[in-house]
Formats: C-alpha cells, sequence, structure tokens
C-alpha cells in the first residue's frame, strides 16, 4: 500500500484520563543493565518495568527504587490473565497498586490474553477466542481494574501462533471493542502486529490501520525470530525493517507516544540498546514529521531460523530472573558468635 | 438459536480446559482430527502443528527455568535431571504467576523418589531457600531501643520475631559448601561429613548468606521463628539435652547480639 493510499491519522478524541505524558523512547529495564544504568544514568526517556517482578523486597525492589530516583518508570505486568476464567487476584492488584505509587508510574498496563485456567498458570500469553462475550468479559474486568489503580491502564495486543475455531472478529476489530467498552487504554505492539499477521494470514497495515489510535498510551517495538512456517515473538535483536515501517506509520497514525524498545534474548551491553532506541527515535521523528517512507505490505523478512525457542512470556513473562542473572551467589558466613 | 453470553463463556473457559491440557503435554500433539475441531490452521501449518509451538514453548520455558534455579540439584543429578525434571512437571504443574516459584516443590518431589540420593534432596532444600530468601519482603531491622527499654521481668515473655528473609535448615550433607564447589570446579575438596549440618540461610545488605550454626542454637531458632515466647523457648531447648542447657547458658547473650545484627530477629512483641 503506498503512502498516498493510507488513511489520514485518526480524528477522534483521547479520553481526557488517557492523557499520559509523552515520555520519548525507553527501553525495558533489564537485570544486566542495572549497574551500568545506576553508574552511567544515560539519557534516556524511561523505563519499564515489568511489574511482578518487583513485588517482593532484596535486590529486585531497592534497584527498581534507585532507578525511579532518575528515571520516569512505567508498569508492564505479564500475569494478570484477564481473559482466562478466573477474576483478577485482589492480592495481586493490591500489591501492583502499591508498586505503582511507590515508583510514581504515570500508567500500568497488561496484556489482552489468558494465561491459564483454573489453578494452572503456564506463563504465557495464550490467545484469546475473539468473540463478543470474551471482549465483553475483559472490558468488565479492565475497567475495574483501571478505577482500583486510580492510573490510566492500556492492555496489550499479544503475538499469537494460533486462531480459535470460536473467533467471531478480527483482533482489532476484538481490542477496540474491549478498549471502548473499558474506558481504557491500547498498548500498542507493532512487533506483535507483525508476528500475528504473518503467522495468520493477515495484512499487518489493515491490523495497525483498524485500531483505536486515540487510545494508544504507549507502544512496544521489538525483534523476532522467523521459522519459515511461523514467526516467535522472542524480543530478539534490533528491530527488524518491516517492524520499523510498522512503527513509523503507528507513529504517524497515534501521534507523540511514548516508545518502548524490548530486547530479552541474547541482552546485549547497554549501549547497543541504547543506540538502537536513538535508531527508533529517528524513526519517531519522521513518522511525526510526516517525513515519512511509504510503507509496503509486502514486506516480510525472509529468514528463517531453526532453533528451539521458549519465547518471549519466559524470563519476561513470569520471573524476575535466576539468582544466577542476578548475579547473586550465596557467601558463606563463617563469623564467629556460635558454639559448636 | 443465539447461544447466551453466559452459555458461550462457559464452552471458552471448557476450551481453555482442553487447551492447557495440550499444551501440558509431554509428547507433540499429531492428531489434527482433536486439534481441527477448536482450532484452524494457517497457510503453512496445520491445526496440531499450531497447537504444539505452546506446548514445546510451555517444556522449555519451565525446564530453563528450573535448569537455572536449581544449578547444584542438576549437577549431582547429572544426565538423570532432564527426566526428572519432566517427572516434576507433571505432578506439580505451575500455578502461581511467579516462575521463580516453580520449583519450590522439587524437594517435595524427590522425596517421593525413593531411589536418589539424600544429598540430592539437600541441595533442592537449600537451593529453594535461597530462592526464597532472595526477594522475600524487605523489613525494618531491631529498634535497639526497643529492646533497651525491656525490663527484666519482660524478657521471658517477650516474642522475638524472625526475619522473612531468613530460613533455617536441618541437612545430612554439606550441601551449601558443595554447592560452592561445584560452582568452582572444586569437587574434590569437600571432605564427607557424617553429623548433620544445621544451616541458616538469609538476606543481609541485599546479599545471600548461608551460615553453620549449633544444634541448640537452631533449636531455640526454630522455636522463636514458629512465635514461643522466649523463656518457653529456652526452656524447652534447655530440657532437649545437657549440653543444651550448659550452651544457652553461656551462648545466649552472645547468639542474641549476633542475631540482631545479622538481621535475623527483625521485631520485639512484648504481649
Amino acid at each position: 500500500m503506498s503512502k498516498a493510499q493510507a488513511p489520514a491519522p485518526s480524528r477522534a478524541t483521547r479520553p481526557a484520563h488517557l492523557e499520559v505524558p509523552d515520555l520519548g523512547v525507553g527501553a525495558g529495564l533489564r537485570v544486566p543493565h542495572y549497574g551500568h544504568i545506576l553508574e552511567h544514568q544515560p539519557e534516556l526517556g524511561f523505563f519499564e518495568a515489568i511489574s511482578e517482578n518487583f513485588f517482593g523486597g532484596g535486590k529486585p525492589r531497592y534497584h527498581l527504587d534507585r532507578v525511579a530516583e532518575r528515571y520516569p518508570i512505567v508498569l508492564h505486568g505479564v500475569s494478570l490473565g484477564i481473559g482466562g476464567p478466573a477474576e483478577p487476584d485482589k492480592e495481586q492488584l493490591k500489591r501492583l497498586r502499591d508498586l505503582a505509587r511507590r515508583v510514581r508510574a504515570p500508567w500500568v498496563s497488561d496484556h489482552l490474553c489468558w494465561t491459564g485456567p483454573g489453578g494452572a498458570h503456564l506463563h504465557d500469553l495464550l490467545p484469546l477466542p475473539l468473540t463478543r462475550s470474551v471482549a465483553e468479559r475483559i472490558a468488565r474486568r479492565a475497567a475495574m481494574i483501571q478505577d482500583y489503580l486510580e492510573l490510566p491502564f492500556a492492555l496489550e495486543n499479544t503475538s499469537s501462533y494460533l486462531t480459535f475455531a470460536q473467533s467471531r472478529m478480527p483482533e482489532w476489530e476484538f481490542a477496540t471493542e474491549v478498549c471502548e467498552r473499558a474506558d481504557c487504554g491500547l498498548l500498542l505492539d507493532v512487533n506483535n502486529i507483525y508476528v500475528s499477521a504473518f503467522n495468520h494470514d493477515l495484512d499487518a497495515l489493515e491490523f495497525l490501520r483498524g485500531l483505536p489510535h486515540h487510545r494508544v498510551v504507549q507502544i512496544h517495538v521489538a525483534g523476532h525470530t522467523h521459522f519459515g512456517t511461523h514467526i516467535i515473538d522472542t524480543h530478539v535483536g534490533p528491530t527488524p525493517a518491516p517492524v520499523v515501517d510498522l512503527y513509523r506509520e503507528a507513529i504517524r497514525l497515534c501521534g507523540p507516544v511514548s516508545t518502548l524498545l524490548e530486547w530479552d534474548e541474547d541482552i546485549p551491553e547497554f549501549d547497543v540498546v541504547k543506540a538502537e532506541t536513538q535508531r527508533l527515535s529517528a524513526v519517531r521523528a519522521q513518522g511525526l514529521t510526516g517525513d515519512a517512507p511509504a510503507v509496503g505490505a509486502d514486506v516480510v523478512d525472509r529468514s528463517p531460523v531453526t532453533a528451539r525457542h521458549a519465547g518471549s512470556a519466559g524470563r519476561h513473562g513470569g520471573a524476575a530472573g535466576s539468582l544466577a542473572a542476578w548475579s547473586t551467589e550465596p557467601t558463606q558466613d563463617s563469623s564467629a558468635g556460635e558454639a559448636g | 438459536m443465539k447461544e447466551s453470553a453466559e452459555a458461550e463463556l462457559e464452552r471458552i473457559d471448557a476450551l481453555f480446559e482442553l487447551m492447557s491440557g495440550l499444551v501440558q503435554r509431554s509428547s507433540a500433539i499429531t492428531d489434527d482430527r482433536e486439534a481441527n475441531e477448536h482450532f484452524l490452521p494457517s497457510s503453512r501449518l496445520s491445526a496440531a502443528q499450531r497447537v504444539d509451538i505452546y506446548r514445546e514453548q510451555f517444556w522449555l520455558r519451565h525446564e530453563d527455568s528450573l535448569t537455572e534455579d536449581f544449578p547444584g540439584t542438576r549437577a549431582l543429578l547429572g544426565p538423570k535431571w532432564d527426566d526428572i525434571v519432566r517427572g516434576y512437571l507433571q505432578q506439580f504443574p505451575p500455578t502461581t504467576p511467579s516462575l521463580r516459584e516453580l520449583g519450590f516443590q522439587l524437594p517435595d518431589y524427590f522425596e517421593n523418589q525413593g531411589s536418589l540420593e539424600p544429598s540430592v534432596l539437600d541441595m533442592a532444600r537449600l537451593e529453594r531457600a535461597y530462592l526464597e530468601v532472595f526477594d522475600a519482603p524487605d523489613e525494618p531491622p531491631l529498634d535497639p531501643a526497643r529492646v533497651a527499654a525491656l525490663l527484666p521481668e519482660q524478657w521471658p515473655l517477650v516474642e522475638l520475631g524472625t526475619s522473612g528473609a531468613l530460613r533455617l535448615l536441618e541437612l545430612g550433607s554439606q550441601a551449601a559448601d558443595l554447592r560452592r564447589a561445584l560452582r568452582a570446579g572444586a569437587l574434590g575438596e569437600i571432605a564427607e561429613r557424617v553429623e548433620p549440618v544445621y544451616l541458616v540461610v538469609y538476606r543481609r545488605e541485599l546479599g545471600l548468606w548461608d551460615k553453620e550454626i549449633s544444634r541448640t542454637a537452631y533449636e531455640l531458632l526454630g522455636r522463636l521463628a514458629s512465635g514461643q515466647a522466649l523463656g518457653a523457648a529456652c526452656e524447652a531447648t534447655a530440657e532437649q539435652r545437657p549440653e543444651a542447657a550448659r550452651e544457652l547458658d553461656t551462648q545466649l547473650g552472645a547468639w542474641f547480639a549476633d542475631w540482631a545484627r545479622l538481621g535475623w530477629i527483625t521485631r520485639v512483641v512484648v504481649p
């Protein structure tokens, strides 16, 4: 699709409670970077922290507090499972609210997904049957969560590899239905649009253009891994060219929205992440000024690999990193003081 | 007739149960008939192949997580580790949002595996304790003014609350030293010991620590941790063995000073 054929940006008015600050371009807060961030205080718009990783104390909480003293922090959850059978866990919501207040988060987000039935938790962002009843269920819960948090609450479109026979609407209609009914925000993940579009034989541009742009409070950008028959959302490496193109178009449609780079596999030195955020800042400027190259619907990464991947929902999607990742090897205390 | 929203959601929740079962299967999903009933193929993959992406990720994610969190246990089990982890995940599927809690039942699982060496169970218990302590909630340190204000007659009645970032372990082997040696590649330097090891695993200044203490100190700390008043805890500990009474007589003051300094005791509750 050429630039001339592209629809104009949405003219719908952004709801007042979703008027959030534009924080520019930021990066996901990841364990290997804490030392560098605190020592060098690199210039960056903001950091996004995975909420569940900071519900406890110790090293995770200490480092988050130090980073929050210097940078805006937004919170991104991975375990609400808002579309699943169970109602949101009240204790988890309380912890989330306490954490959001502690770091003064301007908004909080989670995913349009389910994470397990009954008492199970599969630590994955599982796809939903796209029906009106599921949208209504999620909207009711999202509205309740937003009221409880007393903060803008946004839901992210996820990557998926599977379609339910029961689905009755395209994903962009489903996301719109949820956000409009709940009067909540949308976290627009352009890599997830690209991944899902490939996996479900959809048009990524149609997907992007069908979303409620006036409700987008944040954008995610990331890399993925192409297997030839399907793409997995691995958050690996620099952002691939077609995702960058989609991002530029997303900015053109949504306006100046805070953008986050997710890099969760083969995490490089922070300087490499920083350089990638600077590249995205330039793309963002192109989208905002209209100085944007035409977006081609046929731009597809054709470099499949055969390695096996656990996907991005692993350490990103549920845990806080192993003790080894935190460089926390237990130390023997042989100090005197005990008998025997 | 159009299905009500409530009935549709019930059907969808049953579908979630079905998908959850498929995702947790230990072998690849190949039956397209079963998958085709509820899921659609893409232009490149059958419905069964698409569900199998989630199944494969489920196992990779959870096996990787346990391998990272239990390096000592894995080293002791060697090539048996992969099969044991699969068996564990089938018996104890994940139920909490945090992957860090995934292996918390691993020692329970090992206890039911009669053929495993006791040292493997010790190592699993130790590594679970490290995980539990790592990000346990922060607590303010013991207030010295509160301790100084106690009257002599109040001491037997006070409850000394222990830190949430502290675990007490009675082990049959030197698991902590063994783990350090395994990681340093110096296994041969660990001497075998036959008597039990009484270990405190705790967090201090963001670091993880383990400290061996005497049996008497271990028993007293355990009683305090369970909420017994100081006087009753000392009496019960002293009654166990004559040497315990002598040890309490000579060491109690030094222990309390040390335990407060290390952050093991965080609260003084006067009834």
